[in-house]
């Protein structure tokens, strides 16, 4: 998954091929949801993308058979697995002149106002709320002839977009992040990856400073990262559910694809050989998520008695021990770290023990986290670090098998 | 990728067994056709096996050749691919028209691309691939020529140097005295490490001054240097650009730059009154080019024994091995008079109170060239757009995009002209043409006083047609501007931070 080793030309070619396949995923999916005024939803691109880039990759390596399945590899499309569940990024090749995310992935409203991508019609615009992209109509047989993608695989790259279109927002989500045990593991790991990077914030900021003497703005900023760990916590409850009742999502993506060419291949539910990616275990993600909530909970009472939170009000100690119990069932947790006595001596008036509960949450976050490593033989680092680590070690999608050239 | 470049160098040794008589002249057709003998000669020895001896003519020197060169004699042209037939086509009724036996021509590729109609003798039956494999085949054979210690492009003489004790960095830190130095294409890994050197062309004032002649504002000396078991080896390209009005300069001054150069007084007057303006065009330029070389060696060349490190000129026949390049008289004359002269020069001892200084020099004046937000792609290709825009290099005919079939060049300076940074454009073309995106040429023009010659940069041929057209494409269009707004929501919404 480097690009580090191509030349400019052939890093130019991929670029070229990712906004193509973009574009084509934009047009053919507004085609079929009838949005040529108002467009598709940021979330909604994503989410087709995520799914039609996994089949992509699994059709070609599945139909040898089959030579007008012989494709060449995507462009920069990529499937990440993300706290909002698994999205298809742009990777960029060239040298953008636009931010980044994580260092890795360009914001989607620069992306389609930049040449390359805009200049197949593509603008991005708000409604109701809403971020939207607004594809053009149709792309014209003379521009389609001009992309640097092969008449069969716009074929079956519009054939991925047009199925994934039909599909409801939670079926779209299943099928992106839990269509098997490793993505289903993935959509887990970065929960983790995000809860703990976006709680851990929060508490660093109030062990910095007494929360009754903060500014609206940093609270404002607390209070987001708290919502974002909340997010995670919720995220990991639904895609366990997606992963149990998935059956249900591939059933709805059969019948989407039914009296199609893809019939028989869709969806793709493949898994690389285990030898080819570290192992992800998601069973023992599932197993270590209590552990996760009786954290996030305990997170929660903390953060009752501070300023943070608009209605302030004290921690529960009884909810505090049952958590703390709890962790303690976790073998290797520090027993000094979880003694309810140390807690309950700082969570009662006066308030200003509130910086050394702070620092007590972070703590033992970090213990916890530590013994989770152990046990997932994972790390769980910093957004940026972990996609990097993702994408050189554990992408999960085959990327060698796609015909050479760009 | 390593087993089809392997796969393609077996290809070529298996063509030219089969397929390239002994008596035969090669026309190698510029650019890739050219190099085939030498994959050849390459891939014979990395296998242990002694190649053949092949005869090579360059395609672009046909022209140079007396009428009595061509009967007689056994001609395979020779091209690593054939697209629509376009250039085969010219070559062969070039050569026919030159004198050449019609039944002792024989035309030849590797591959062809699967519409092509144009059909070839060699070989039957003609591998004929997809749009697809088309492009990776050439693109994979691009490659293979990246690695050679001879540029891509083969119509400027080549100068080849061997020395000692001196590490690539060392040497780029000494020739950046005397101009701004630009590391060409982006395979860094590739065993041959590709630079170049743009010069202001004041230091050759003199020629500047002759009639017939105007010299443009840089010249630039491309550089190919690979580490070798007994040090390193090193090709030199000296390139200047000159707009030459033949008759006027042949008249004025074609004399002076004979003497310049050490050749006889009438080299250029001779062949006026029988050979084409383009072989004129060709020595004029590539003498000047050749002084060039001779006081930037009178430079590098003292400063390198200073301190202690060698630099002796190889001849290309050591360089070239098997393949024995037949070339016209007045080339083999030109090229023997500069190799004295610089065998000359690095053998002459430097006097340290006489050691020549790069502040003497000038360089040249490089600016900064302003990036356009919403701008995606590098700068170098910014050039593709000014240079197509008097047509677009790649025509739709309704059912697919095929490459013009006549395209006009633009000189360097009309690039210049536009662009302003003299160096931004050396740089640019430098790297448009390792990567094939553009080609060079020498090419007659017509204005008022009458008419001249000039190199010309033009788009590439083929699928690279269609890839410039793309790229003007995206730098014709105006990108529009972001609201920063939904920028920030989107950000934060979506990816929080980090």
């Amino acid at each position: 998954m480097t690009f580090g080793d191509l030349t400019d030309q052939e890093k130019l070619l991929l670029e070229q091929r990712t906004s193509a396949f973009f574009n084509l995923a934009g047009v053919r999916a507004q085609e079929v949801l009838g949005a040529s005024d108002t467009g598709l939803s940021t979330k909604k691109i994503y989410k087709i993308l995520a799914n039609a880039i996994q089949d992509w990759t699994w059709l070609s390596f599945r139909g040898h058979d089959r030579k007008e399945f012989k494709f060449r590899g995507i462009g920069g499309l990529t499937w990440i697995p993300h706290r909002f569940g698994a999205l298809g990024l742009v990777r960029p090749h060239i040298q953008y002149t636009v931010t980044f995310h994580y260092g890795l992935f360009p914001n989607i409203i620069d992306l389609v106002a930049a040449d390359e991508y805009a200049k197949y019609g593509c603008v991005s615009k708000e409604e109701s709320g809403t971020r939207r992209i607004v594809f053009p109509s149709y792309l014209t047989y003379e521009v389609l002839r001009k992309l640097p993608v092969e008449g069969n695989e716009q074929h079956f790259w519009s054939k991925l977009v047009e199925v994934y279109a039909r599909l409801d927002g939670d079926s779209l989500d299943a099928m992106a992040s839990c269509r098997t045990r490793t993505t289903a593991a993935h959509s887990l790991w970065i929960q983790f990856v995000h809860w703990k990077r976006e709680m851990g914030i929060a508490l660093d900021r109030l062990r910095e400073d007494d929360s009754v003497l903060m500014d609206q703005k940093t609270k404002e900023s607390i209070r987001k990262k708290v919502e974002s760990a909340r997010a995670c916590m919720h995220s990991i409850t639904a895609k366990m559910g997606f992963r149990q009742n998935l059956g249900q999502y591939v059933e709805r993506v059969k019948s989407a694809a039914a009296n199609t060419e893809l019939s028989n291949y869709l969806p793709c539910l493949d898994e690389l050989d285990p030898p080819k990616t570290p192992i992800l275990d998601f069973d023992k993600f599932v197993r270590l998520y209590p552990y996760l909530a009786a954290m996030s909970e305990i997170c929660e009472e903390y953060l009752k008695q501070t300023d943070i939170l608009p209605a302030t009000t004290s921690a529960d100690l009884g909810v505090i021990e049952q958590r703390l119990r709890e962790l303690g069932r976790f073998g290797s947790i520090k027993r000094t770290l979880i003694d309810p006595r140390r807690w309950f001596t700082l969570l009662r008036p006066p308030k200003d023990k509130n910086k050394e509960i702070a620092r007590l949450c972070l703590e033992l976050i970090t213990e916890l986290f530590r013994a989770f490593e152990q046990e997932l033989i994972l790390p769980i680092a910093r957004p940026t670090e972990h996609y990097s680590d993702f994408l050189a070690r554990h992408y999960p999608l085959p990327v060698d098998h796609f015909l050479p050239g760009f | 990728m390593q087993q089809s470049r392997e796969k393609l160098k077996s290809d070529i040794v298996e063509f030219v067994d089969q397929y390239v008589n002994d008596n035969d002249v090669v026309v190698g057709v510029l650019r890739y056709g050219s190099h085939i003998p030498h994959v050849y000669q390459k891939t014979c020895l990395e296998r242990g096996r002694k190649p053949r001896n092949i005869q090579l003519v360059l395609s672009h020197m046909l022209t140079f050749f007396p009428p009595e060169f061509f009967p007689d004699r056994d001609f395979l042209i020779l091209d690593d691919t054939v697209y629509e037939g376009v250039v085969m086509g010219e070559k062969l009724s070039q050569i026919r028209g030159l004198g050449a036996s019609p039944n002792r021509v024989r035309s030849a590729v590797l591959v062809a691309h699967e519409l092509s109609e144009f059909e070839v003798e060699c070989p039957k039956p003609l591998v004929r691939l997809p749009d697809a494999e088309y492009i990776a085949w050439k693109e994979e054979l691009a490659f293979v020529v990246r690695q050679d210690i001879r540029p891509t492009e083969r119509d400027h003489p080549l100068y080849y140097f061997r020395g000692e004790n001196l590490e690539l960095g060392q040497l780029l830190s000494i020739i950046e005295n005397y101009g701004k130095l630009h590391p060409v294409g982006s395979d860094w890994n590739a065993p041959v490490f590709r630079a170049s050197l743009t010069i202001d062309s004041s230091i050759l004032w003199d020629v500047a001054e002759l009639d017939g002649i105007e010299l443009d504002k840089i010249a630039k000396i491309r550089l190919y240097w690979q580490s070798v078991e007994s040090g390193y080896q090193m090709t030199l390209a000296p390139i200047v650009f000159a707009a030459v009005e033949i008759p006027r300069f042949v008249e004025k001054s074609s004399q002076r730059l004979a003497t310049l150069l050490g050749l006889p007084d009438t080299f250029f007057a001779s062949m006026y009154e029988s050979r084409p303006p383009e072989m004129i065009f060709y020595f004029v330029s590539r003498c000047i080019a050749a002084l060039l070389l001779h006081r930037f060696l009178l430079q590098i060349g003292p400063r390198l024994q200073m301190s202690d490190r060698s630099l002796t000129m190889i001849a290309p026949e050591v360089v070239d091995g098997h393949v024995n390049y037949i070339f016209p008289a007045e080339y083999v004359q030109f090229y023997r008079v500069v190799t004295d002269q610089i065998t000359k020069i690095l053998a002459s001892t430097a006097q340290t109170s006489m050691l020549p200084l790069g502040d003497a020099w000038k360089l040249p004046e490089c600016s900064l060239i302003e990036r356009e937000p919403g701008r995606l792609l590098p700068d170098v290709y910014r050039i593709l757009e000014f240079m197509t825009r008097q047509g677009d290099p790649a025509v739709w005919d309704g059912k697919r995009w095929l490459p013009r079939k006549t395209v006009n060049g633009v000189s360097f300076q009309e690039i210049v002209g536009h662009f302003g940074d003299v160096c931004f454009v050396s740089a640019a073309l430098d790297e448009l043409l390792d990567c094939g995106l553009i080609r060079a040429r020498d090419y007659q023009r017509n204005r008022t006083s009458g008419t001249y010659m000039v190199r010309e940069f033009l788009s590439g041929g083929e699928y690279k047609a269609l890839q410039v057209s793309r790229i003007a494409d995206t730098w014709r269009f105006e990108a529009p501007a972001v609201n920063p707004t939904l920028r920030e929501a989107e950000a934060l919404d979506l990816w929080g931070s980090d």
